[in-house]
């Protein structure tokens, strides 16, 4: 009874909310800060009893330097190795095993610069490899003190499910699915692994990297030409890596680097805590406090000072890979706290949202190309790119494509788009997040990532007045400032030129 | 003689001080009966019982059934002002009346020109409307994926409606939609994986429509007559079920309904058609796709499962989320993944939404340097639960989280209504679904390894391998008679 009278009450609600035309959400979202600087966001929606949990730390990709490309991705994956309580039965006597197998790839790593050196000895790699093997030899007797995957057997067995993490260029996410009577469960692992975690198997877990690495770059050739793509645009800036990292970088890692990493970024000054869901955010927060709120804050400083230079000419790149050829066109972007960030946006809509889009009308309808998108990296900090990424149907040519692309871009710069389209791009926009709004997962996205970029949770709201106001006048001069020779770059993936001919 | 002995000591003695080496067995043993102190906590912080009650027909969520029978559910949602539309029309690969000819039915029906509507004009009002809305082809099914805000509903229903009712193809844009479906093929191929997948199911179904893919010539082969005769043959309202979950109101949507679908399609005949039962065989072998540039090998290996009565089918998914089927707390993850670092993912899957013909497979990508010994754990992993090394501890975590974990179904209005609507469209009762959790739990340590002793027959598996993979044949040999086949999932030799 008291259910349907507040569906009624909501309903009233929203009858009158939209009465006025006005798209406004019921949407009950509470910010809190603790004391120790951690953010918390709290969503209650209880249309099912199941809770979703978004931790974001404020570290990515960019925030690595050379020798330790790719340091955040390990650290994600090391979190699911467990604490000083969870996947153990004995930590202390995990400790003096992880210390003999950290002292003898000290010995590795001291072979293997030997070795770039050219001053190694002529059986290095013999050596290496039995260094590797006694360090395997090792982990494995630790596994007698240790319980396999306990971090995942231990909450998927009270219901947990989704339990998965993922690092970009800017940030880390960890995330969930758990019942509601599951809170105190989830709070009490999230915290430890914030708190203190172990990374044991670290040197097997490395090699799954590097297995993810042979999966996502050497034999994937759509990831294989984006890293590529990126280091020849972005020569100085962090983001000249992709987020996976250099594969000599992968193989050195230390276990003490990655701690190290973990202690700077780890922090909860540098994370936001969102809930959304099955939740009362009293209790929620009571909870929070509870197991998060002993965790010291760190000093966390800004390590990324580089600033892209100006390209000055167009580059272009021929990358070699046995696939079917295809091509990106990319060009330097704004950050997103730009002003002219929901410039960029409103462009990418009206050129590949829909159907109805320039590209989609002159690559797909018109039978020219496969597929495509444009994209803008998820580079969102500091300042990125822009990029269109098309496969030409079989006998057109990659030149003949990038033509297309060129003319399209062009056409944004140069000629009067119809106030009809600039409309529908921005309707598509606001569409579009409306939709990720009403999605558990992508609201905790974004409302994790407004607060962290821009301080405020409600910012898509200002979001949708930015969109509105732009002008035609705006899209030009903004493809005007960017998308100039300049400042682009091309990339061909062909097939190896013996099959070629 | 004394300097062996003692030579034997000194061994022995340096055996007994590598924990390692002593415990080789036990740490090499994937199955344990070890608990942490942490799973302990977190275990007893999480035993308040959950408040969840299954969601009623005519309570929470509506069903219609309307005209001719097309069915239509709502799950009312009033938080945001979204509709988000899904629709399943029985109309998937399985009612191929000729190769490929579903899948290109439903591809072209979102490029199509209705009978009220151009395509350009439909493309202009769903843009302009920041409305979505795709046809997606499948194995049972075509899926209708959309989504509207609720302003732009009666907009939304015409088109969904034009094009259910009123589809004009044309052979212009047939020919566009062969060329780039024969390109985005080749482009697939490309993924070592995605070909992989592609070549088990043609191997696994044979010439049973399952095992159709997009070949130049198949393309080629359909006609923009046998398209026309198959979108009136099964775009009938008898065989359509639509879902509408958000912010939606059943009598507008479905007076739209009946306002913009035509005539025509109202009275389309209804055409009696048979299902074509997947033939349960047996195909032994190693089947291998050389690709000698491809340094990462694809592995697919599995058979079909005959078995359809409810306790084998709780025990075969305790099995298998056992197995492999709950990613990181699967067994293959803890062995494949975490202990020998060999591979970024490996699983099982066990498929039960298919008209005929359960299918339970095991995947996997690993250096191919590695890819037999992947294989060899993934079957030893198997051969545990058989020989009963998996412990009663395993049993009874592994049993709790596929019962409490089936709750993950619930997380959304639209997956509840999704997963009810699936559950009927393949013949049960939605009582099955209630009694999951029920059925899992009742499950006993014997009905495990009985539910193993089922599936598991590594002599009857066919192992599909994509990958510079001819100089390990020799060992790959262990696991049956090795097959070279091409890209189109031919057999080029015999081993």
């Amino acid at each position: 009874m008291r259910r349907k009278f507040l569906l009624f009450l909501i309903f009233l609600f929203s009858f009158f909310v939209f009465s006025e035309n006005k798209m406004e959400l019921n949407l009950k979202v509470q910010v809190h800060k603790l004391k120790n600087g951690l953010t918390v966001i709290l969503v209650p929606i209880h249309d099912t009893p199941i809770v979703y949990s978004l931790i974001r730390y404020k570290v990515g990709s960019v925030n690595e330097h050379v020798g330790i490309t790719g340091i955040s991705h390990m650290c994600e994956h090391m979190m699911f190795k467990g604490t000083k309580e969870i996947q153990t039965v004995n930590y202390k006597k995990e400790v003096p095993l992880m210390k003999k197998q950290d002292d003898l790839f000290k010995k590795v790593i001291e072979l293997r610069r030997e070795k770039i050196r050219n001053t190694a000895p002529p059986d290095v790699d013999k050596r290496i490899k039995n260094l590797l093997l006694r360090i395997k030899g090792l982990e494995r007797s630790q596994k007698i003190y240790s319980v396999q995957n306990d971090i995942d057997v231990s909450t998927f067995s009270v219901g947990f499910s989704r339990l998965s993490a993922d690092t970009s260029f800017d940030r880390t996410h960890y995330y969930e699915y758990f019942p509601s009577n599951c809170l105190e469960a989830w709070a009490y692992f999230e915290s430890a692994r914030m708190k203190d975690p172990v990374f044991r198997e670290f040197y097997s877990e490395r090699n799954v990297v590097l297995e993810e690495y042979y999966q996502t770059t050497e034999n994937d050739p759509d990831g294989f030409m984006f890293g590529r793509f990126l280091a020849s645009l972005m020569i100085a800036h962090p983001y000249h890596w992709d987020v996976i990292g250099w594969k000599s970088d992968i193989i050195n890692y230390t276990r003490e680097k990655v701690y190290n990493y973990h202690k700077l970024y780890y922090a909860p000054n540098n994370a936001i805590v969102v809930l959304v869901g099955d939740i009362y955010p009293d209790k929620a927060l009571k909870v929070i406090k509870k197991y998060f709120g002993g965790i010291k804050p760190q000093k966390i400083e800004d390590t990324v000072t580089t600033v892209e230079p100006p390209q000055l000419g167009e580059k272009r790149l021929v990358v070699r890979f046995n696939a079917t050829p295809r091509i990106m066109v990319g060009f330097h972007k704004c950050q997103s706290n730009s002003p002219d960030q929901p410039v960029f946006d409103v462009i990418q809509y009206l050129i590949s949202s829909g159907r109805s889009s320039l590209l989609y009308k002159t690559l797909i309808e018109s039978g020219k190309a496969t597929y495509f998108y444009v994209s803008q990296g998820n580079m969102k900090r500091y300042p990125g790119i822009f990029y269109i990424y098309a496969t030409p149907n079989e006998g057109v040519k990659l030149s003949e494509i990038e033509k297309i692309i060129n003319k399209c871009l062009n056409s944004i710069k140069y000629l009067n788009i119809s106030q009809r389209d600039l409309l529908k791009a921005k309707k598509r926009i606001i569409g579009n997040l409306y939709y990720q709004l009403a999605d558990k997962e992508k609201l905790a996205v974004i409302l994790a990532e407004d607060y962290d970029l821009f301080g405020d949770v409600n910012y898509y709201k200002k979001y949708i007045d930015a969109v509105n106001k732009i002008r035609k006048e705006d899209i030009r001069k903004v493809a005007k400032k960017y998308f100039k020779k300049e400042n682009m770059g091309v990339c061909y993936l062909l097939p190896p030129e013996k099959e070629n001919k | 003689m004394l300097r062996r002995f003692s030579f034997f000591l000194i061994l022995l003695f340096l055996f007994s001080l590598n924990p390692y080496l002593k415990n080789k067995n036990k740490y090499k043993n994937i199955f344990t009966d070890k608990e942490s102190i942490g799973g302990q906590k977190i275990k007893k912080l999480a035993s308040k019982p959950l408040n969840f009650k299954f969601p009623q027909e005519g309570k929470e969520y509506l069903k219609f059934t309307v005209k001719n029978k097309l069915i239509i559910f709502f799950y009312p949602e009033k938080i945001f002002p979204t509709v988000r539309v899904y629709g399943y029309i029985k109309a998937g690969e399985i009612f191929d009346t000729k190769e490929q000819v579903s899948k290109l039915t439903a591809l072209m029906l979102r490029d199509s020109d209705t009978e009220n509507m151009n395509a350009s004009k439909i493309n202009d009002i769903l843009d302009f409307d920041g409305s979505q809305l795709d046809f997606i082809p499948g194995m049972d099914f075509v899926k209708i994926q959309g989504k509207y805000l609720v302003e732009n509903e009666e907009n939304f229903i015409k088109i969904l409606s034009y094009f259910l009712s009123g589809a004009k193809f044309s052979r212009n844009k047939f020919k566009i939609l062969k060329d780039r479906v024969k390109s985005e093929e080749r482009r697939n191929d490309d993924i070592p994986f995605i070909l992989c997948r592609k070549l088990f199911y043609k191997i696994i179904y044979g010439k049973h429509p399952y095992g159709y893919f997009y070949t130049a010539k198949g393309v080629d082969y359909v006609s923009l007559g046998d398209i026309e005769d198959f979108y009136k043959k099964f775009y009938t309202p008898k065989r359509i079920v639509l879902i509408f979950c958000g912010d939606v109101h059943s009598n507008r949507v479905i007076s739209y309904l009946k306002k913009f679908l035509s005539n025509g399609f109202w009275n389309r005949k209804e055409i009696k058609v048979k299902i074509p039962e997947v033939e349960v065989k047996n195909k032994p072998g190693v089947f291998i796709c050389d690709k000698p540039n491809v340094t990462q090998s694809a592995i697919y290996f599995g058979k079909l499962i005959k078995t359809r009565d409810l306790k084998s089918l709780y025990g075969i998914s305790l099995f298998n989320h056992i197995l492999g089927g709950s990613s990181f707390a699967s067994k293959y993850t803890q062995q494949v993944r975490d202990v020998d670092g060999i591979a970024y993912r490996v699983d099982s899957k066990f498929y039960t939404e298919l008209l005929t013909g359960y299918l339970f497979l095991s995947r996997c990508r690993t250096k191919v340097d590695l890819t037999y010994r992947a294989i060899a754990e993934m079957l030893w992993i198997q051969d545990g639960f058989i020989n009963k090394r998996i412990t009663q501890h395993e049993f009874l975590v592994g049993k709790s989280g596929l019962s409490r974990g089936f709750i993950k179904n619930f997380n959304t209005v639209d997956n509840i209504l999704n997963m009810i609507v699936k559950t009927k469209l393949y013949g049960r009762k939605i009582d099955y679904l209630k009694n999951f959790s029920r059925g899992v739990e009742k499950l006993t340590y014997d009905d495990l390894v009985n539910a193993a002793k089922s599936v598991v027959s590594p002599k009857d598996y066919s192992f599909v391998l994509v990958g510079g993979l001819k100089k390990y044949e020799k060992k790959l040999k262990k696991f049956g008679k090795i097959y070279e086949i091409d890209e189109m999932g031919n057999v080029k030799s015999k081993k």
